[in-house]
């Protein structure tokens, strides 16, 4: 049995200072009908999805994307596309300090707070920070709970969504 | 509309295969090898291929908002996963109305969501809560 007392933390002090970092920022290219229409075909496949998301059966008001919609998405303006790191240490690489000598990354949940709709013609801005790292004691020894807050608005400034992401080292 | 505590909505429920994970791989670039490729499945210790995470939260919002209709709005929504979603299952995203308050404009109503396969495999839990307007 783990004893809290004494059990190994993976939290150092150069981590701890990390905590609030800016991780990075991105804007996506306009959010396009064709966008919007295609993410909502795919999600309702394969039944038709609600004409609000294709225009199929009203006028030519901007279409209203899916909450769940990403903007990022294959290409984003001033990025080159890059392989993902899937590494267990990607939050450290990205922040260029030492990574907790963990092997193993599960994904411990998100969650979202919706602001207003994003909307065809929106361009997407999106900054990502370094939340906080917590930990607990499980059955297999000391758990890393990393967790990432990426906020979205929209080109007036308005709060799209933050999400805040979880993931659990070990 | 029944907004009684316990009250389940509408389940929204598809049969899932490459179908529908190459088509979401199409909108979100997500073409990972064990989402198209049984071969890379097994190597990922999955019987074949299996579907993405993120379809599991799009299904559980297609259910909430084919209940809600256009006079509701999702606030926020938290998803944790437990299971993939194997090859040619059947997935039923799932809720039932867990408390219902007053607020700014109408009804907080609070959701505990799911999605589960015909196997009985619980995929992912969640939660959201949706302001219906008065």
């Amino acid at each position: 049995m783990s004893d809290a007392s004494t059990a190994t933390s993976y939290i150092t002090d150069e981590m701890r200072a990390a905590i609030g970092r800016e991780l990075g920022t991105r804007s996506s290219y306009p959010i396009s009908a064709s966008d919007i229409r295609k993410w909502a075909i795919a999600v309702y496949f394969p039944e038709s999805p609600p004409d609000k998301y294709t225009g199929a059966g009203g006028p030519d008001a901007p279409l209203t994307a899916p909450e769940e919609f990403n903007p990022f998405a294959w290409a984003s303006p001033g990025k080159k596309p890059k392989k993902p790191d899937v590494s267990a240490a990607f939050l450290e690489n990205q922040l260029g300090i030492t990574p907790p000598a963990t092997k193993t990354i599960l994904n411990g949940g998100t969650v979202v707070e919706y602001g207003v709709p994003m909307m065809e013609g929106d361009v997407i801005t999106a900054t990502n920070r370094l939340d906080n790292y917590t930990e607990k004691q499980g059955k297999r020894g000391t758990l890393l709970f990393s967790s990432t807050k990426d906020e979205w608005t929209n080109q007036r400034g308005e709060m799209v969504k933050r999400t805040t992401s979880t993931v659990i080292r070990l | 509309m029944d907004l009684s505590v316990g009250t389940q909505l509408p389940p929204f429920v598809r049969e899932t295969g490459l179908e529908n994970w190459n088509r979401f791989a199409a909108v979100m670039d997500e073409f990972v090898p064990h989402h198209m490729d049984d071969e890379a499945g097994k190597k990922s210790g999955m019987p074949g291929a299996f579907g993405m995470g993120n379809l599991q939260s799009s299904y559980m919002h297609n259910l909430i908002r084919d209940w809600m209709g256009e006079n509701g709005r999702i606030k926020n929504f938290t998803i944790q996963w437990q299971n993939v979603n194997l090859k040619d299952t059947i997935v039923s995203a799932k809720g039932r109305i867990s408390s219902v308050e007053e607020a700014d404009g109408g009804k907080l109503v609070s959701l505990d969501l799911w999605t589960e396969d015909n196997n009985d495999r619980m995929l992912a839990t969640g939660t959201a809560k949706v302001l219906l307007a008065a």
